[in-house]
């Protein structure tokens, strides 16, 4: 600690307590299993001093200033509590198209997030689109990353995990470095998405590190990006490491999606993490029901009511079941141009597709298999609102109570070892 | 909402209010009632126009006395801010039903931002908007204007008002400036003169500091308001330099060159007039001879042509007979004026009091005091005899005379400083004569001795014992209020050394020392990667942030800000700088985040507001102290020191910290805002200097946050903006914010304890007040009784 003098007493007493109040947050940080760096001893002789050193700081402040984070915590844990009690009915989308934007400028080298905000974010990222697709078999993800003013695409809208997985690995494609330009980015991914049917909900999620934005001096700007997002139902979201940033907040205000500040580690996965369940429609004030036979010759694709007004979302809309090609020989596929071995035909076209789901290149057709769909369907009956019972109560009255649920089958556990208890001394 | 603060109910136009404003208004009150003059700081944001408003509309309306609000804030958009809020105000009155029928409100500015004519508006300055203005409205002009129409040009907007009756130019109400202007457009009408002729009959009125303080336009604008009004000085943390600015002039070489070419001309038009109408100035000459002075009879065309000194140092007597000649005068002030130049020729400072300036003009020029005391209201007569058109040609000759009134005036308080260079190191003189005025109190005296109730408030006028000594008057009260969040807001800190422990201070000997100016790059350079938007930074001259951005510069640390934010810096010139600040809110708008770079004492530091994403950090670099070696600061500290006990140190300190409050004030404007207020100097974390900031912002400094080096400080600002920037609900009431439920909580809680005291005193010492005595005397033992040992001279 530089210039120990300058604390008051109270102060050093409140440092010595911290080391026990510490330790699950070293351990989250340790988590990570990801080593320090290449630079060795050096790197990690500091990582240590500012380990020790921003810990002590943390609850110097804490008690300094007293209300903030408590005050911060408890909101956080109101906030929760009001998301798990909404129990009106809501319209979801289960067809969904995300690109995920990742901010690859300088500043993701700060190491005030464990090991450092640029291996965190990877490794998050990680667990995210595998949880990601887990939980929305039908939807697609794509990834953008931004750096030294610029934005490229890393991986094209796509409904593959493993293909995410395996560039999200290869550190030496992601070189952090100069500043990141946000409408660079939002360009990029809105236009990455402009040929999705309507239908289908087409979100950004930004991942933002940088404490502001060196966008280009052009002809179109950031207000004007924003309207476009607007306009076009593009929800985007955006999870800030540094702190409130007046536009990104607007974006996120003005095109329906959260704007979130991460205050640790956890605070971060846990904001991202809420945008993995599908978001919930917003109903649009008159829906015009489209004909079946209108939406099906549309082939699922957008149709144009009355061209002024893009047509309600989330009303019908047309998906075929794939067959499946044996993994014998190698032939042409239309989404990547290769040749490959296995693969998926389209129902409509005819077209070989390397994976489902996805939309065929050709015709156009969403393309899913049966047991995506069946999984997606579990997000379009939440659990209805039911109150919690204590096994105290539900074992007064044995008739009633069963060690396993009615609708599933599963066995509660607990229940399960008293019941145990139950037969061992009878 | 509606309540009660003792016997006076009050309307208040919004269903919460902050306790600070509770408060605020109690203090009022009991400030009105004693009928005394008072000090109060309230944080900016917390809405104490509002409040003062409410509750002093709410006292004048409830108490029989009829009493007027003068109400003096400090610029336009501030007056119309006041403005509009009290419209608002009345608007919620009459839903509640208050009887306010005939209420008025009005504000008043210069005719240059309410000139409706269609070319006269059209002018840049000031100074010939009122000229040109006079041309066309002046007595004489109408005058020879309505005898015979078309000889003389006049303004239809000003010979509209004719039609409309005294008093009643405008239906009563509350009208902004703008409303004002519209009105006159709407009707052809001159929404100046509206204002002016319509001020003994408002009850409010609201203009800026100069019209109550500046004796050049108070006489003339302010003459008619009664004894009982209330006056408010808002924003008053400057009131001693309005009061000390309006009782000095400086003169240049250029302006006594200018007023030598207006004394020719004047001449020129004598000589003329002597051939064509020679009885007018016969007339003139007359009235002088009798001693008739017109001054009762003002004039509202007048304001340029007042005597510069307080009204009440005006002399009552006759003209002295060898300036009542037209051309004795004019030789006179061409006597004056050539003294003054070979004054100005001298290459040294010259430091005198008035005294000696007047015993050597007599020697030199046998000019006597007593007609020089009267200079410039005889010019005043003179250019109105001549009926002289264009009087900003006259400006310079005006302060000349203007000059020589106030020198043979004022006896104790004032200076004269002669500067030969403008810089230390100029080497073409450019000389300037002050006359400086050194005390305060003068001007605002006047103020003080008229109006029984004197509000002085502003959010940064700490330490608030310092105004009363140095305006030399009595409070009843003085009172500073802290600010109530639910949530810490802002976030003060006080920076003393960099990273690499090397102490930062802007003090004179290390302010260029390479380690200080490169560890205040740093704090910029770390503050614009944490701080999302806009950041604002303060130095304490233009000359000290000149010098460190060049040497910021050559280190490569501007380069490194550039990357995170843009960069604008703020110019003396106005123009510059409102460019440079547009540009700047654009940045902060758009993401890109921009870094002002301005000046303590600046156009920014003073009228800006940083709210929200426009400031979410302030830096204040070094402390702004006055450059000290100023000649006219110092004869004030000796002023001060000599004649109010005022030490040096603890004015300049005073003075420098009230600055640094103003500046880091800016970021601050509300309870829905939050900011970091950075204080970068190793000077700060003294005791002395920070008890000096208001109580409002040392609150907030905890001790852990008075001595931090960089990078402690960064990471504690990451910890905060990550905090602050979590969603909040800033509807909550209860503590930051009550409604009426809670303020009649607190009051029935007040009263609970001032009874519950009330008892407990009468317990320990009965009163001698049958009643009361006998109840208490039933519920004391005799055992209690011996042990309290009182004489027992009861009489139950
Ligand atoms: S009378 Fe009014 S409108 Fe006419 S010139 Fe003067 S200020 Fe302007
Ligand atoms: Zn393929
Ligand atoms: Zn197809
Ligand atoms: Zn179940």
């Amino acid at each position: 600690m530089p210039d120990d003098d300058n604390y008051d007493p109270t102060a050093d007493l409140e440092y010595a307590e911290v080391d026990d109040d510490d330790q699950p947050r070293t351990s989250t940080a340790a988590k990570g299993k990801h080593k320090a760096s290449v630079n060795g001893q050096a790197e990690k002789g500091q990582a240590v001093w500012e380990g020790t050193y921003n810990r002590s700081w943390d609850v110097v402040q804490e008690d300094a200033e007293g209300g903030l984070q408590s005050a911060v915590d408890s909101l956080i844990a109101r906030g929760r509590r009001k998301r798990a009690e909404i129990d009106t009915p809501l319209r979801r989308s289960i067809i969904r198209h995300m690109f995920i934007i990742l901010d690859l400028s300088e500043s993701v080298l700060d190491k005030d997030f464990r090991p450092s905000r640029f291996e965190l974010t990877l490794q998050y990222m990680r667990s995210y689109v595998v949880e990601w697709f887990d939980q929305n078999p039908l939807g697609q993800i794509g990834m953008i990353i931004m750096r030294d003013r610029l934005s490229e695409v890393l991986i094209p809208m796509g409904g593959n995990p493993q293909e995410i997985l395996s560039v999200l690995t290869d550190k030496r494609k992601l070189e952090p470095s100069g500043e990141p330009s946000l409408q660079n980015g939002l360009v990029m991914a809105k236009g990455g998405m402009s040929h999705l049917p309507s239908t289908s909900s087409l979100e950004i999620l930004v991942v933002f590190s940088s404490i502001s934005t060196a966008d280009p001096d052009g002809p179109i700007n950031i207000h004007q990006v924003l309207s476009d997002l607007s306009s076009s139902r593009v929800r985007t979201s955006i999870i800030s490491l540094s702190g409130e940033i007046k536009i990104c907040r607007q974006i996120c205000q003005r095109t329906g999606g959260k704007f979130g500040v991460a205050m640790d580690e956890d605070h971060l996965r846990e904001l991202l993490w809420e945008t993995i369940p599908p978001p919930a429609q917003t109903q649009s004030s008159n829906p015009t029901t489209l004909g079946v036979r209108n939406a099906l010759a549309a082939g699922g694709n957008r149709v144009d009511g009355d061209g002024s007004r893009p047509p309600p979302v989330g009303d019908l809309m047309v998906m075929g079941f794939p067959v499946r090609l044996p993994p014998g020989g190698e032939t042409l596929c239309v989404c990547h141009g290769l040749l490959k071995k296995g693969g998926y035909l389209c129902p409509r076209c005819g077209s070989k597709l390397c994976d489902v789901p996805t939309d065929c290149e050709v015709c156009g057709l969403m393309v899913v298999s049966s047991p995506h769909l069946a999984r997606s369907f579990w997000f379009l009956f939440p659990v209805a609102h039911y109150d919690a019972l204590t096994v105290e109560t539900t074992m007064g009255d044995r008739e009633r109570s069963s060690p396993t649920c009615y609708g599933c089958d599963r066995s509660f556990k607990t229940m399960r070892k008293m019941f145990q208890g139950f037969l061992l001394r009878m | 909402m509606k309540f009660m603060i003792d016997d006076l109910p009050v309307l208040f136009p919004y269903d919460r209010i902050y306790p600070e404003q509770y408060s605020y208004m109690c203090d009022l009150k009991k400030t009105l009632d004693a009928g005394g003059h008072c000090v109060l700081e309230m944080p900016s944001g917390t809405g104490k126009t509002v409040s003062l408003l409410s509750l002093i509309v709410s006292y004048m309306q409830f108490y029989p006395v009829k009493r007027k609000l003068i109400y003096c804030s400090r610029t336009v958009p501030e007056i119309e801010k006041a403005l509009a809020e009290l419209k608002r105000l009345m608007e919620y009155r009459v839903e509640m039903g208050a009887k306010d029928e005939d209420f008025r409100g009005l504000g008043l500015t210069s005719r240059r931002n309410l000139c409706l004519h269609p070319e006269v508006s059209k002018e840049k300055k000031g100074k010939i908007v009122d000229s040109r203005c006079r041309d066309l409205t002046s007595a004489f002009a109408c005058e020879k204007g309505r005898a015979e129409p078309g000889s003389v040009p006049l303004c239809s907007y000003h010979e509209e008002l004719n039609n409309y009756e005294t008093g009643n130019l405008i239906p009563p109400g509350v009208y902004t400036l703008d409303d004002v202007k519209k009105w006159g457009q709407e009707k052809g009408t001159c929404p100046y003169f509206t204002i002016r002729r319509m001020m003994p009959f408002v009850d409010i009125i609201i203009y800026s500091f100069h019209y109550l303080l500046d004796p050049k336009v108070a006489e003339n604008v302010s003459a008619e308001m009664s004894k009982e009004s209330i006056v408010v000085f808002d924003e008053a943390h400057n009131i001693d330099n309005v009061c000390i600015e309006s009782l000095s002039i400086d003169l240049t070489r250029p302006m006594l060159d200018s007023a030598a070419r207006s004394v020719n001309k004047i001449s020129d038009k004598i000589e003329e007039m002597k051939r064509t109408d020679a009885t007018k100035l016969q007339d003139e000459y007359e009235k002088l001879v009798a001693g008739l002075q017109e001054a009762n009879e003002r004039r509202e065309d007048e304001d340029m042509l007042a005597s510069p000194v307080l009204s009440t140092d005006l002399l009552e007597e006759a003209m002295p007979g060898n300036i009542r000649k037209a051309e004795h005068f004019i030789a006179f002030l061409k006597r004056f004026i050539e003294y003054m130049k070979t004054r100005m020729r001298v290459l040294h400072v010259v430091a005198e009091t008035p005294q000696s300036f007047l015993a050597h003009l007599k020697e030199i020029t046998f000019i006597e005091r007593r007609p020089l005391k009267f200079a410039a209201e005889r010019l005043t007569n003179l250019v109105r005899t001549l009926e002289l058109t264009n009087i900003d040609e006259h400006y310079a000759l005006q302060k000349v005379a203007g000059f020589g009134t106030l020198v043979a005036t004022y006896e104790k308080g004032f200076l004269l400083i002669l500067e030969p260079y403008e810089t230390e190191h100029a080497t073409v003189p450019n000389p300037i004569f002050h006359m400086t005025c050194l005390d305060p109190s003068l001007a605002i005296a006047p103020v003080f001795e008229r109006f029984s109730s004197v509000v002085i408030t502003s959010g940064t006028i700490s330490p608030l014992d310092m105004y009363p000594k140095i305006l030399q008057f009595q409070p009843t009260l003085i009172q500073s209020y802290p600010m109530t969040l639910t949530r810490n807001a802002f976030f003060p800190m006080v920076i003393t050394r960099g990273s690499d422990q090397v102490p930062i201070s802007s003090r004179f000997e290390v302010r260029n020392d390479p380690a200080v100016v490169r560890n205040f790059g740093s704090i910029l350079i770390d503050m614009s990667k944490t701080v999302p938007d806009g950041i604002v930074a303060f130095f304490p001259s233009y000359l000290y942030m000149e010098s460190i951005v060049s040497a910021w510069y050559d280190m490569g640390i501007l380069s490194e800000v550039w990357k995170h934010k843009l960069l604008f810096v703020e110019t003396p010139d106005a123009m510059e700088t409102s460019v440079a600040l547009k540009n700047y809110r654009e940045a902060c708008n758009n993401g890109r985040g921009a870094v002002m770079l301005s000046v303590a004492r600046g156009k920014v530091s003073e009228g800006i507001d940083f709210d929200h994403n426009y400031g979410r950090a302030v830096i204040m670099f070094g402390i702004p102290y006055q450059y000290t070696e100023s000649r006219i600061l110092k004869a004030r500290l000796e002023f001060l020191r000599d004649n109010h006990r005022i030490r040096e140190n603890d004015y300049l300190t005073f003075d420098a910290m009230r600055h640094a409050a103003q500046c880091v004030g800016r970021v601050l404007r509300g309870k829905t805002d939050w900011g970091l207020m950075v204080f970068a100097d190793k000077r700060f974390a003294r005791q002395d200097k920070r008890a000096k900031l208001p109580l409002w912002i040392n609150q907030y400094i905890t001790g852990a946050h008075s001595n931090l080096s960089t990078d402690m400080a960064i990471v504690l600002a990451k910890k905060f903006i990550r905090q602050i920037s979590q969603p909040w609900d800033h509807t909550q009431t209860g503590i930051s914010l009550w409604t009426l439920e809670d303020i009649e909580e607190r009051q029935r809680k007040a009263e609970e304890e001032a009874e519950k005291g009330l008892q407990e005193v009468a317990r320990i010492m009965p009163v001698h007040d049958g009643e009361v005595v006998e109840e208490d005397y039933g519920e004391m033992d005799d055992h209690m009784l011996a042990d309290l040992d009182f004489p027992m001279d009861v009489d139950g």
